[in-house]
């Protein structure tokens, strides 16, 4: 048995602790694990977490959360006043918990001033070499960094804990994403409504918040056109942004026949509950993406300028498909030279993906 | 059967509704049907997200363009009939079929009663390249024989079904309290229209009898949205009534809006076929005042299943209004006949019963002419 770190902290000592993280919706959704992990080694302790509030959906509902805070994006464009009533009700709220423990999961600097404004006993966040001393000095526990760009980032949030001592079983490290009753319910009745309850169907979402990470329409079209001459039915998700309502679109006027089109219709918490009830989850490196893989639906997931190592589908039965002949991805840039377009994306022929498609589907039936 | 149901408008009312419910109920009924409509259409956005198939076709205007996407569609699919709705798409349909091997019959479906202009296209239009006519109404379809002079057998009047289990009676009062909208009244007499502002539609006649005497009290809810929105807000305003006046602007699902209702009032005054909203307010189980307007007279039979007026006559919608309000024997009488006559006549099952009987007999007879 290993002793783990000299300065592990005793978890039996834990009351409460506090999560934050304050990045976008699939960035929040890989951090569930780290609430499970918690929870299952210190089953004693009471556990909150701090997100952006349009990312809260991610989280609420969690058996192991007890409270999900929220920060308002639109508090910047607030008056200093109002701003500062938000701040310091959330403060208040906050302070009044009396935590003991801060995980700290990104380099947002309120992480740093959280942790010495609370007075938690023990804090941890990544240990990020350029900043400052004030950052050093503000955790008394910070994780290592990989030096390479292939560690998950459900591994990644872990190390958080791993570095204080706690070493995370396998079967905690599942995401974790509870739809709830209402949602469920919804879902079904618009199932029924569409003729699809308890019909295997394919959930596809094929828009991201970023143009660099989708797939060109035309693609998406051939593939939808493919998948319906082969009598599947796909049922198709987007976002309410005008954005991903005119890719849509694009995509629907080149079809043979239009998909079930619910784009912009579902709330988050429905898209689970949609994709919970999915054959399969078939779209690009998103949230959804991510979303499908927590409801335990196989995916298949088009890769381009995003690393598979890092942002893969987790724990679940899932193909990627990706270039293998540009050597240079995963970049991490916004299309090639910043160009918007990545080729290694544009260039995935719909073969691919419709052969990772049937893969998955046949490894389901079997 | 497979059916190919075309539509280039691209608004959204009863028109379109018809052709998306249509749609549905022939592919519940096991036929295969596709619609197709231009991209940017409201049907195409309604019908794939009902789960309708529906296929992207460049047919809002005639355009070359839209000729060729048509004849390859023709091809492609190979349907049995076409179901044709607007003038744009019936031309491109019209014209993308000649001289196709096995062009599919034509059925036109003319939800309006504008007029038909008698010119030698318009003619070679109905007379050749449509097999057979279909009219929302009996007024409709008098109107097609007389101006285009069809064969009385290729003209057929079909009815807008509606869906008996949605639109039925309900609570008034339970309907008040659920939309809790300020200013509607929860006892007190409220009258409404549900309807897309639009001039013909006769809003303003509405407004004007509500100033009437006797009609004080009463309380008028207008459902719905349009180009007439301004002028009808500064008309409620001109003449007072902006304490007793709603507008809900354009709902989703309008059957707590009617089961609000008292009495329902339609002063439309051209331009109808059969007013969807008319048989949806008879089957809730409301009184309606209306005019004979199009087809609107095989529907409301004066003292029968509704009151009658003339058109654009303030005086006789104040009279027909105070005559109701006056008489809950009557109110109850007429809402109860017109409930009988729409179970009986307007149920979506007997418009799709009655669609597949022109389907057939059309493909029927294209059978025999080629035999």
């Amino acid at each position: 048995m290993f002793s783990g770190p000299r300065d592990s902290i005793d978890f039996s000592t834990v009351r409460r602790a506090l999560v934050v993280k304050l990045r976008h919706h699939g960035d929040v959704l890989l951090t569930s694990p780290v609430f499970t992990a918690l929870k299952s080694h210190a089953p004693h302790a009471s556990i909150d977490a701090l997100v952006y509030s349009d990312t809260a959906d991610m989280l609420t509902g969690h058996p192991a959360i007890e409270q999900v805070h929220g920060i308002g994006r639109q508090w910047k464009e607030l008056s200093t006043a109002a701003r500062l009533s938000h701040e310091w009700k959330l403060f208040s709220t906050l302070r009044s918990r009396q935590y003991d423990l801060l995980i700290h999961l990104s380099e947002h600097p309120r992480g740093a001033w959280l942790s010495r404004a609370l007075g938690v006993r023990h804090a941890v966040a990544p240990n990020i070499s350029s900043k400052p001393n004030f950052w050093k000095k503000s955790f008394t526990h910070r994780f290592a960094q990989p030096l390479n760009a292939r560690r998950h980032m459900v591994e990644w949030n872990l190390d958080a804990l791993r570095r204080l001592g706690l070493q995370p079983a396998p079967e905690d490290r599942q995401l974790m994403l509870v739809a709830g009753a209402k949602a469920d319910a919804a879902v079904e009745q618009r199932l029924q409504a569409l003729g699809l309850d308890g019909q295997a169907f394919i959930h596809l979402h094929p828009a991201s918040r970023w143009e660099f990470k989708c797939w060109p329409t035309e693609r998406t079209a051939r593939l939808i056109n493919a998948l319906q001459a082969r009598g599947l039915r796909v049922v198709m998700t987007a976002a309410p942004s005008e954005d991903e309502r005119l890719h849509v679109t694009r995509i629907l006027s080149q079809t043979e026949q239009a998909p079930v089109n619910l784009c912009g219709e579902l709330s988050l918490k429905e898209m689970a509950a949609l994709s919970a009830r999915a054959a399969l989850f078939v779209g690009v490196d998103s949230a959804p993406m991510h979303i499908a893989a927590a409801m335990g639906t196989p995916v298949v997931a088009l890769f381009g300028p995003s690393g598979e190592a890092q942002w893969g589908p987790w724990m679940v039965p899932h193909r990627v498909v990706s270039s293998a002949d540009h050597p240079c991805r995963p970049c991490g840039i916004d299309g090639c030279g910043g160009g918007k377009v990545s080729d290694c994306l544009v260039t995935l022929p719909e073969s691919r993906v419709l052969a990772a498609i049937d893969e998955l589907l046949a490894a389901r039936s079997s | 059967m497979k059916i190919l149901h075309t539509e280039s408008s691209c608004g959204w009312g009863g028109q379109e509704l018809r052709v998306l419910n249509e749609a549905a109920g022939m592919l519940r009924r096991g036929h295969e049907v596709l619609i197709a409509a231009p991209t940017e259409s409201r049907i195409f956005e309604e019908a794939s997200r009902h789960g309708v198939p529906v296929r992207a076709l460049p047919i809002r205007k005639k355009t070359l363009l839209g000729l060729r996407a048509m004849r390859a569609l023709l091809t492609s699919m190979a349907p049995s009939i076409v179901n044709t709705h607007s003038s744009t798409d019936t031309w491109t349909v019209a014209l993308a079929s000649v001289g196709l091997r096995d062009a599919p019959p034509l059925v036109r479906t003319r939800h309006i009663s504008a007029p038909i202009p008698n010119n030698f296209t318009s003619r070679w239009l109905y007379r050749r390249a449509t097999a057979s006519v279909v009219t929302t109404g009996e007024a409709l379809r008098l109107q097609v024989i007389r101006e285009v002079g069809l064969d009385a057998d290729r003209v057929t009047s079909v009815p807008t079904g509606i869906d008996l289990e949605r639109f039925s009676p309900g609570d008034r009062l339970a309907a008040r309290r659920a939309l809790g909208i300020p200013g509607l009244p929860d006892q007190g007499v409220i009258i409404g229209i549900v309807a897309t502002l639009r001039s013909w539609k006769g809003h303003r006649y509405l407004v004007d009898a509500m100033t009437g005497q006797g009609l004080e009290l009463a309380h008028l809810l207008i459902v719905g949205d349009g180009p007439g929105r301004d002028n009808l807000t500064a008309q409620i305003a001109a003449t007072g009534q902006q304490r007793r006046a709603t507008m809900a602007g354009n709902q989703a699902d309008v059957v707590p809006w009617l089961r609000a209702m008292d009495i329902f009032v339609l002063p439309s005054y051209a331009n109808e076929g059969v007013p969807q909203a008319l048989m949806q307010a008879m089957a809730t189980g409301i009184p309606v005042v209306t005019t004979a307007v199009g087809a609107i007279g095989e529907l409301v039979r004066p003292d029968d299943t509704g009151l009658v007026v003339t058109p654009q006559d303030v005086p006789a919608i104040q009279a027909a209004l105070r005559r109701l309000m006056g008489d809950a024997a009557l109110r109850e009488r007429l809402a109860a006949a017109a409930l009988a006559h729409v179970r009986m006549h307007c149920s979506q099952e007997n418009m799709l019963e009655r669609m597949e009987a022109v389907f057939n007999s059309t493909v029927a007879r294209r059978a025999v002419r080629e035999a």
